[in-house]
């Protein structure tokens, strides 16, 4: 097999490969740019698969599974000084909020519907305006 | 900047695509051979080149700063700096085309393949 081929194989692989896919929803983007989007996803996908305490914080292992920074947890690699930025904006945006060691998180996801619903309007909104002044 | 005017279908596709996902190959991070931005630039790359054409990644094809500024957030700036990176590693090639100029980019898969497999 040639090398293109091969690479080509490999590639086909790795995106039908489900359990290595991180599946991001492309909305999450409007209200968490770039990778903080999927800091954003790798949360949500942590509220369901992890079990929630009493004041409903739950573990981000799997997030920090899935970003290769589970041996570095007071965030000192690359990946993990990015992930530490992400989770910080999204606990600034009100989304989800942290424990001091950020090993635990509870998410807000009525705020991430408002938040989808008010960029939604914002761009239906300017999408009207820019049809009008056309007009 | 200049807008791109969108007709109806482009305003209702922008509006009614919750459900659409780029898909984010976990081993982009985890090889260690891009940060997080860097590797969500090229999914969506990826996602990009493929648009219209199934299966057609190794292509030319053209990104403008204002569509990836729409899809992924990322300032000029920061494109910039990210796809120096990218060019630099060898992860993809630019060229720059028309009057005004359009980006065009074509992934390189052998390298990102070679960078994934070398650190793994």
């Amino acid at each position: 097999m040639t090398t293109n081929k091969k690479v080509m194989k490999w590639f086909d692989e790795m995106m039908n490969d489900k359990r290595h896919i991180i599946f991001i929803r492309k909305d999450y983007f409007q209200i968490a740019p770039g990778a903080y989007a999927l800091d954003l996803q790798l949360v949500i996908d942590s509220y369901y698969r992890k079990k929630k305490d009493a004041n409903g914080y739950f573990n981000l292992s799997y997030l920090m599974k899935k970003l290769s920074i589970q041996d570095d947890p007071q965030f000192k690699s690359e990946n993990g000084r990015e992930t530490k930025r992400g989770l910080k904006f999204l606990e600034q945006k009100g989304f989800i909020k942290l424990n001091k060691t950020i090993t635990r998180a509870k998410l807000y996801p009525r705020r991430i519907e408002k938040a989808l619903d008010a960029a939604y309007k914002a761009l239906a909104k300017e999408l009207k305006d820019e049809k009008e002044k056309a007009k | 900047m200049k807008k791109k005017k969108l007709n109806e279908s482009e305003i209702l596709e922008e509006l009614m695509s919750p459900g659409s996902w780029y898909m984010f190959p976990e081993r982009f991070v985890s090889s260690g051979v891009m940060n997080p931005n860097q590797a969500v630039l090229v999914a969506f790359l990826i996602s990009h080149s493929r648009r219209n054409k199934k299966g057609a990644v190794s292509r030319w094809f053209y990104c403008t700063t204002a569509t990836m500024m729409k899809k992924t957030y990322y300032s000029p700036d920061k494109q910039q700096r990210i796809i120096a990176f990218l060019k630099k590693k060898g992860f993809l090639k630019t060229k720059r085309v028309g009057l005004p100029p359009v980006r065009w980019f074509k992934l390189n898969l052998s390298n990102i393949w070679d960078a994934i497999i070398k650190r793994s």
